[in-house]
Parts: C-alpha cells; structure tokens; sequence
C-alpha cells in the first residue's frame, strides 16, 4: 500500500517548467530523499505536494484518493505535514502555544493537548524552554520546536524542506534518530543538500534536475550513477551539461 | 507588600487603560460638582464612542496585521442600521441595538469574505472600496429611506432603562460599555482564534500548513471587529439623534488608523490613547484647518521615531526600567 503517488507533476511558471513529469511514490517506513542541484525544483515539489500550489498537470493521490487541486491547510488536516526551509515557528507566542496552535488544528481532544505538548517536549528535551518565546532560541531549537510542531498532529507524511541547513552533524543526527524512530506511522521525505546525511539515511533516493526526475534508486546505486555525477559536479572536462 | 504584588501581576496596559477610566471619571466628576457647562461631557462622550471603535479597528490592525479602511463604513451601517430598525420597526432601544447589530455584521461578512482572499496593499485598497459603499448607497438609490445627504433625525427617543438625554448618565453609560468591549477584546486576543490571528500576522502560510483555514480567521476578525465598529454607530446615534452620510466619509477610517498609530497598535489601549491627544489637539491646540497639518507632522515623527506609537514606547522603556 502506498501512502503517497506522484503521477507526471508537472508545474510552470510562466515559460519556466520548474518541475517537469514527476512521477515516484511513498512506502509508508522508508525514508526516501529528493536530492539536486540549485534550482532543480525541489522545493517546488514540496510546494506541490504540500498543497501550497496548484500544479499545471499531472495528480497527487493520497492513501488511494486524488488531492491534486486542494489547498494547503486542507492537505494538512488529511495527513500531509510540512517543515519550511527558514525554520518557521511563531515568535508571538510560547513554546508551549506555538505546540499548542498545532495540536488544536487538528481534531485532538482537548483535555490531552498539554499533556501531548509535555510529552513530546520532553522527548526531545525542551520541557525547560517551555515558556520561552522562540526569538530567544537557538536554530537548532527552533528547527526542533517546528518538527514538533508537524508530529504532534500525528500525519501520514511529513515533508522537510531543507531540514539540515544550518544544523552541525550531531545536531542533525540527534534530529534523524528521532524521525528514523517515527517513520513507521510518519512517513518522511526530505529535500536536502547535505548529501552524506541523505546517504546514510535513505531508503530510496530521487535526484531532479533542471524540474525532471534524472534517476530514483538506493543511496548506493545513485552514489555510483555517472549522470547523477555529471549534473553536480560536471564532467571530464568541467562543462557540466 | 501584599498588595503591590496583586498590582504587579496587572499588566502594564491593563493599568494605563485603568488609569486612563479613572482619569475620565475625574473629570467628569468635576465637571458635575462645580456644575459646569455639559459641553465637555458630550467631549468625552464623543472621544469614547471613537475611543470603542478605534480599539476594535485594532483588533485587525495591531493584532491581525490586516490593514482595513472600513471602519467608516461599518460605523455608518451601525449607525443608520439602528436608526432604521427604530424608524420603521419599533422605537425601542433593543430593536435598534439588534437592527445596528446584525447589518453590520452581514455587511463586515460581505467585506471580509471578498476583501480577506486579496493580501497587502490590495486588500487595504479593497476595504477602502467597500467603506465607500454605504455612503454612495445612503446618498443615492436608497434616498428615499435613508433621507439622502440631509439624513435622518430622531423625533422620540427611544425608551430604555434611564432617560437617554441624561448627558451624564449617557456618558457613564458609554464609559461602562467601553470597559466591557476592552475586556472583551482582550478576551478574544487571549482566546485560540486570537493566537490564530496573531499568527496570520506573523506567517500566514505556516498557519495554514499547520491545517487553520486562513480566510475564515480573517473573516472572524473582520466581523467581530465590524460588529463592534457598528455598536460605536449605534451609541454615537442615540447621543447625537441625527445622522447623515457625512459621518461615514473616508477621512472617519483615516482618522482611525492615525490614532492608531500615534496611539501604538500593539495593545488595545494604544488607540484609546491616540484618540485622546487627537481629542486635545482638535480642541484646544488648533485653528479649524490646521489640524491635519500638525497631525500629518506628528505622523511622520511617530513613524521615524516612534514607530511603536505612544503607548509602545512607553511600555518599552518600562521593561527596559525593569530589566536595570
């Protein structure tokens, strides 16, 4: 059964094909990573899929139903969960409100809300940031403090946009242990840049380039494809294409 | 001791805006005892009634981060909608609060449903657009109702539970309802759709990814704000007994965002604030003309030096007072 399909998605801006006949699905438990050069369409397949924009043509289906033309806040309460690129929490309020400002989007009972906030606060060990605003935090907290945000609503799929930017490698690896420990009942696919992080996590491996899927495989078969290779760093004769 | 402590758990608004009710009461007081003219009672009356809809413009403003040119639109429809509803249905004080309150809220739905799918500068223009509206309908197709650009007057005041043309008991009255839409605009902030909207403010597109349906919070915000914009009208027409279109013109929505910033939007006493020194100035400072000269200048000075406005600042020198 798969969680998420992706059938030839294809977005344009303009005359700019910013993502171009996509096709690849979701397993529920396997991690899979959309990784490519600057410009490949990443985000805007997140964008996509999340909901935020319409695409041109092509469908999503979603646990068997077509989502395609839905908008983003209807996409989340079905179970598709999103993180931005720029860490995005609310300064206006507390920790403990912005997980709060979570938990009651979707339809949790309210007298387990704190409990659920403590909860996964203390897993992540925040419980003494609880009350602070988040202007007062570091990034790394702040990153933590958004994908709380996304778990506590318990989705289907969780999309990280750029999870890792920013991050120092512990601070990143302690991040993973704790999506890796989910990702039986939160399916996750992450857009990266740090490729040795996305090696060693990943089931399953996209690479996009120029909006179009050049190759999907295993860490270790995208590790050893030529074309993927050209299209970061160029070939032989440093011309790239 | 004891009673410092109960006095430090009040927020600092809380207690300019106390201080700001007692100070009123003062002066009207002393109007009373030494038995001046009423004139001044009917000052700060009017100065109050703006006072409530100048801190229900704020809910959208400071709050939501909604820019709305409305508020002179909502005004005249609560204002003409009660004078209607006792005209022709009853002359009763409740059947005009209701008639006031349920046009201005259909009409802020219809502003805020269209107006809240635009973003930024269109939405701003778009508000501005409808605040028109009643004023165009009021003059022109509906003359015949509405009594066109002379307007309507009021022969028999409706009846209530104390003589409306008590000027003194008038004003409490205002002043009781004022505090009551205060608390109830603090409530709402406090309250999940006020956090809701807080967030809009901050980040729209991660409120709603996190499964908030944007439009109808800001259509929320806009009816409640609305709504309570039409109650002022309601109040402003049984103190003055007469209305015409020339009370919904654009300058009253101007007029309302300038106290709002030289007030501070980022409380609810802020604006009250702001209308106070606008009051002063129009009344004591000024020649009939060059108000909106010496308001355009402490505009400008606000927005360079002060943009947090009066009561921004004020709050912020304290904290940093605290902090040593």
């Amino acid at each position: 059964m798969k969680v998420l399909e992706v059938n030839n998605l294809t977005k344009k801006f303009g005359g700019f094909t910013a993502v171009n006949n996509l096709s690849f699905d979701l397993e529920p438990g396997r991690i899979t990573s959309i990784i490519g050069p600057n410009g490949a369409g990443k985000t805007t397949a997140i964008r996509l899929i999340s909901g935020e924009i319409d695409p041109t043509h092509g469908e999503i289906v979603f646990k068997g139903k077509r989502i395609t033309k839905s908008s983003l806040n209807r996409h989340a309460l079905l179970g598709i969960s999103r993180t931005f690129q720029v860490p995005s929490v609310f300064n206006e309020l507390s920790v403990i409100d912005n997980l709060r400002t979570a938990v009651r989007a979707v339809g949790v009972e309210k007298r387990i809300h704190d409990d659920r906030c403590r909860e996964i606060l203390e897993e992540v060990g925040m419980l003494q940031d609880m009350h602070v605003f988040p202007r007062g935090l570091s990034h790394h907290k702040k990153r933590i403090l958004e994908w709380c945000m996304s778990v506590i609503q318990e989705p289907d799929i969780l999309l990280m946009d750029e999870l890792g930017a920013g991050l120092a490698d512990s601070e990143l690896s302690m991040l993973y242990d704790l999506i890796k420990k989910r990702a039986d009942t939160i399916t996750p696919l992450f857009v990266e840049h740090r490729l040795e992080f996305v090696f060693r996590i990943s089931d399953k491996v996209i690479v996009l380039n120029q909006g179009a899927k050049l190759a999907e495989g295993t860490p270790n078969e995208i590790k050893n494809n030529e074309e993927v290779r050209v299209a970061y760093c160029g070939d032989e004769y440093g011309e790239g294409d | 001791m004891q009673r410092s402590g109960l006095l430090q758990r009040i927020p600092m608004k809380d207690r300019i805006f106390a201080v700001f009710v007692v100070a009123v009461i003062v002066f009207i007081a002393i109007q009373a005892v030494f038995g001046l003219s009423v004139y001044y009672v009917h000052f700060v009356s009017n100065l109050l009634i703006f006072g409530i809809a100048s801190m229900s413009f704020n809910l959208l403003y400071g709050y939501g981060g909604l820019l709305s040119l409305a508020t002179a639109g909502y005004y005249m429809v609560g204002a003409y909608g009660g004078m209607l509803a006792i005209r022709y249905i009853g002359n009763n004080f409740y059947i005009g609060l209701l008639g006031s309150l349920v046009t201005t809220a259909v009409f802020s739905f219809i502003v805020g449903a269209v107006a809240t799918r635009i973003r930024g500068v269109y939405f701003f223009l778009i508000t501005f657009g409808f605040s028109m509206l009643p004023y165009l309908l009021i003059r022109g197709p509906t003359r015949e109702i509405t009594g066109g650009q002379t307007g309507m007057h009021m022969r028999v005041l409706p009846s209530f539970f104390f003589d409306l043309k008590n000027t003194y008991y008038y004003f409490f009255f205002i002043l009781v309802l004022l505090i009551a839409v205060y608390i109830l605009l603090r409530y709402i902030i406090a309250s999940p759709f006020g956090r809701n909207l807080r967030c809009i403010k901050e980040n729209e597109l991660k409120l709603s990814s996190l499964g908030y349906n944007i439009w109808w919070n800001k259509t929320l915000a806009v009816i409640i704000s609305g709504t309570l914009t039409g109650f002022a009208g309601y109040l402003y027409l049984l103190k003055n007994l007469s209305i015409s279109p020339v009370l919904g013109t654009y300058f009253m929505s101007a007029k309302v965002v300038l106290c709002t910033l030289i007030g501070g939007l980022s409380t609810f006493v802020g604006p009250l604030v702001g209308a106070l020194v606008w009051y002063l100035i129009e009344e004591f400072l000024v020649q009939p003309g060059f108000l909106e000269i010496i308001l355009g200048c402490a505009l400008v000075i606000v927005i360079l030096r002060f943009p947090q406005g009066i009561v921004g600042e004020f709050l912020k020198s304290m904290e940093l007072k605290k902090k040593g």
